[in-house]
């Protein structure tokens, strides 16, 4: 050990080292000042606040590079300059194994880039009122990030004699491995679809990361131990082989919150659904030019929830069946906007369409208020039961029949988090995974009936977590009035950590959100006064599971059913 | 003969090209051999299979006892080794280097040390990329050299070394060894370099042995002969085998005997050679020798 010490600080007094170790540092200890001081800058007219966030926005990218280039200097210092390829390093002849060499690089980039990455992020991450529980929820995270970025740049160093080769060999690799995904997903999705399950990409791509991870620390001891650099770089290459196999046989996808809800939170067996037949109603439509069809709307109701839960219908899959039996039509409907799988694959189609949806359910929730802004959610229309031809309909419309279902419901809760939207530098704590930091900005526009309220939030979720659906309302208590915010997707004011993964794997997010909050044209005005008696309510939704109920109509003569004279779609 | 270098049918191939070809040698404890061949004879694949920076395509080598495969920290602790391809630690001041280097032996002799630095009259708080060629080959040797190891191997260690530091460095070198009993293996194209170091020779061409001996041997069979016939004699058609580059300008022959013995010698030539009125015969240098040797490589393969 203390020969090892001895290599880490003939490496420390390395300048060609220390430079770039030291511009690594300052540039972390710059992305930390960052994150944490974007959020509370004081706000500024639109335009400033715009051009502010894609300032710093490129700014966190250019840092976030410059990390990264830094990384890459500083690895291929230390490993090439006691390079095991070739013959002529120094330490090739002096009393030390290649192990021990290893055992030194290794500690050393744990002393100096692991451990400081660890301290950075988690004051980033405590700095930004991530709770202490979940600050240690996210090391595992930082630390597997970190050692696979390490661990992979050890590797191509550790095979190559110098920089200009390391990245090249880096090149190579990369458009390689992007050549192979390519040509493996075209394949498989022109001649074996039935290889190909897109809903296990994520899970294969987080077990592919895995397995590369140990490919490049296999390689890297292999090389350190015996330096056979062929051998190695066959080693190495193993993951072109892996990456294919990954794609097509990978079959455990761990990143679904498609599994059924746990009885912890709901038991399916005590809960019951039911077809509102009051409600039941065909709407004449047609499918295809010329076609003829009759669609059943109508509601359904789930009974006995527990309660702060909601359930809502995802998928039907009907039959109208004879008393004998028979199946006379069958029916699929799956709702485009609750789809079972909420994981975090799917969150950012979720959170782009879901919030008026969720407004509906939100009412009750909020003691009886009503939102000004809100427009009839999809799934609150009456659910596609049923759907069949005319013909059909008069062959069989005084048939005694029995209508069957299995629908699926995806289980939710909403946790709310409520402040006064008055410029403060107060903390409101929403769930363990989002706060909003504090109401920056409030922009009364009375001509576009409606306020705008620009606030800070940061979000730390890790990327194995389920995701979670954010939406703001303002809410008038004393007039039981709600406005629904709506994203301003022209105000880009997002900085994230790890920023150059951040689309790939996520934990910390800070941004600077305008909040739209504007009432239906032709709407009375609100009174001035109105955002007096307001409060901000963030509504955090999270997804807990699915389940499936059997619901039947034992009467079901299509006839009884009144028919629309409206047309649907 | 206690080996403490020993090679078994080494070979070692890069690609299609054979740079070494079953090579059998030893190097005997206590001696300075000189390993001697033309530019690219094999001589440095040979030493780095020998420190196992390089693996043999096939046979073996030993060092000090072990399978040079296994050589470990425990052996390498024991063997001094330069050569001209060799990194250094060039951004280290030579007492920096020294620094690292210390720890790592426990037989490190700082006594040695501050004599070899003052020897090589090294600036210890220079750093050793701002030196020439010969400063760092002397840089290398202190670092090689001040924890006594019981085998030093030089590769090419005078290129670039100017003739006076090349003569300083000779004598220190026969100083030491003939003070610490070192076994040194000195491998060079350039037979002056080490003329006067070597109390072994082996020779190495298109990587394979052509011949390892002591050198008082080599010098004691190899002779400088020539002969003058008496007026109308010829040169029988085959010469024996020991003798190299034979050639005739009118009635003188030269050539050089590699098996000549002191004790009837002479006789041996002129039964070989019916005629001869005139007989010289020469001791050699072990450039002379080795020259004749690596001309008539050249010339029969």
């Amino acid at each position: 050990m203390k020969r090892t010490f001895h290599i880490i600080g003939k490496d420390f007094r390395d300048l060609r080292l220390l430079f770039p170790l030291a511009g690594w540092w300052s540039v972390a200890i710059l992305q930390l000042l960052l994150i944490a001081v974007f959020p509370r800058l004081p706000s500024s007219p639109p335009a400033i606040e715009m051009m502010l966030g894609v300032l710093l926005a490129g700014l966190a990218w250019l840092l976030a590079a410059l990390e990264l280039g830094l990384l890459v200097l500083i690895v291929s210092q230390l490993i090439q300059r006691d390079s095991t390829v070739g013959s002529t390093a120094f330490w090739l002849s002096r009393p030390v194994s290649g192990a021990r060499v290893l055992a030194s690089k290794s500690l050393l980039l744990l002393l100096a880039v692991i451990l400081p990455t660890l301290v950075l992020q988690f004051l980033m991450l405590l700095s930004n009122g991530v709770t202490l529980l979940d600050a240690f929820r996210s090391v595992p995270q930082i630390v597997v990030l970190q050692l696979l970025v390490l661990s992979v740049l050890m590797m191509l160093a550790s095979l190559t004699p110098n920089l200009a080769r390391m990245l090249f060999l880096g090149i190579v690799a990369a458009v390689g491995l992007a050549i192979v995904q390519y040509t493996i997903r075209l394949y498989l999705t022109h001649n074996r679809r039935d290889l190909w399950d897109r809903s296990l990409e994520d899970s294969a791509a987080i077990g592919f990361s895995l397995f590369l991870l140990a490919v490049a620390v296999t390689a890297v001891c292999h090389q350190y131990l015996t330096r056979r650099t062929k051998r190695s770089l066959i080693l190495a290459s193993s993951v072109f082989p892996g990456m294919i196999l990954f794609m097509t046989l990978w079959s455990w996808d761990f990143w679904t919150t498609e599994a059924p809800v746990t009885r912890a939170i709901l038991d399916p067996e005590q809960v019951a659904a039911r077809v509102e037949v009051e409600s039941l109603k065909f709407h004449r439509g047609t499918k295809r030019e010329g076609d003829d069809w009759l669609f059943l709307r109508g509601g359904l109701a789930v009974d006995s929830l527990p309660a702060g839960l909601v359930a809502i219908p995802a998928g039907i899959s009907a039959e109208q069946v004879l008393p004998s039996g028979k199946a006379l039509a069958r029916h699929r409907w799956r709702s485009s906007r609750f789809h079972p799988d909420l994981s975090p694959r799917y969150r950012s189609y979720i959170d782009e369409f879901s919030d008026w949806d969720r407004v509906a359910m939100l009412e009750g929730s909020l003691g009886g208020v009503k939102v000004l802004n809100r427009y009839a959610p999809s799934w609150q229309l009456p659910l596609e039961l049923f759907a069949i031809r005319r013909e059909h309909y008069d062959r069989h419309a005084g048939a005694p029949t029995v209508y069957q279902a299995q629908v699926e419901f995806v289980v939710q809760r909403n946790r709310m988090a409520t402040m006064r939207p008055v410029p403060a530098n107060s903390y409101v704590r929403g769930s363990d995974h989002g706060r909003i930091r504090a109401v920056t900005g409030l922009i009364y526009r009375p001509s576009e009936q409606g306020f705008n309220i620009l606030l800070s939030e940061s979000e730390h979720r890790l990327t194995l977590d389920a995701g979670m659906i954010v939406c703001y309302l303002l809410v008038h208590p004393s007039r039981r009035e709600a406005l629904l915010g709506s994203r301003n997707h022209f105000f880009p004011a997002t900085l994230a950590n790890p920023h150059p993964w951040s689309g790939i794997v996520s934990m910390l997010r800070v941004g600077r959100r305008s909040l739209e909050f504007r009432l239906p044209e032709g709407s009375p005005p609100l009174p001035e006064n109105w955002l007096e008696g307001a409060e901000l309510v963030r509504v955090e939704t999270t997804h807990l599971g699915a389940f499936s109920k059997t619901v039947r109509i034992e009467d079901f003569v299509l006839e009884r059913i009144p028919v629309s004279d409206a047309d649907s779609e | 003969m206690n080996a403490i270098i020993e090679t078994h049918e080494l070979t070692r191939r890069f690609g299609k090209t054979t740079a070494v070809r079953n090579l059998s040698l030893q190097v005997p404890e206590g001696s300075v051999f000189a390993f001697l061949g033309p530019n690219g004879a094999g001589k440095t694949t040979v030493i780095k299979m020998l420190m196992n920076m390089i693996r043999p395509t096939s046979g073996r080598a030993r060092m000090l006892g072990t399978d040079s495969l296994r050589l470990g920290p425990a052996q390498l602790a024991r063997i001094g080794y330069v050569s001209e391809n060799q990194q250094m630690l060039e951004w280290m001041t030579v007492q920096q280097l020294i620094d690292f280097c210390r720890p790592m032996y426990p037989t490190w002799d700082p006594d040695l040390c501050r004599q070899l630095s003052r020897q090589f009259e090294l600036p210890l708080n220079r750093k050793i990329k701002t030196f020439s060629r010969g400063m760092k080959v002397k840089a290398s040797l202190l670092s090689s050299l001040s924890y006594r190891p019981e085998l030093v191997i030089l590769d090419e260690p005078f290129t670039g070394l100017d003739p006076l530091v090349r003569d300083e460095f000779i004598r220190g070198l026969l100083e030491l060894s003939g003070r610490s009993q070192w076994t040194i293996l000195v491998a060079s194209h350039d037979i002056d370099e080490v003329e006067r170091l070597a109390d072994w020779v082996g020779v190495i061409d298109k990587g394979e042995r052509r011949l390892a001996e002591p050198t008082a041997s080599l010098q004691a069979r190899f002779r400088q002969c020539e002969a003058t016939l008496e007026p109308g004699r010829e040169i029988p058609e085959t010469l024996p085998d020991s003798w190299l580059l034979a050639e005739r300008a009118g009635q003188v022959v030269r050539f050089v005997d590699c098996r000549y013995r002191e004790e009837g010698g002479e006789q041996t030539i002129r039964n070989s050679l019916p005629g001869i009125k005139d007989l010289t015969v020469r001791p050699m240098s072990l450039k002379a020798i080795f020259l004749a040797l690596a001309r008539t490589f050249r010339l029969y393969g």
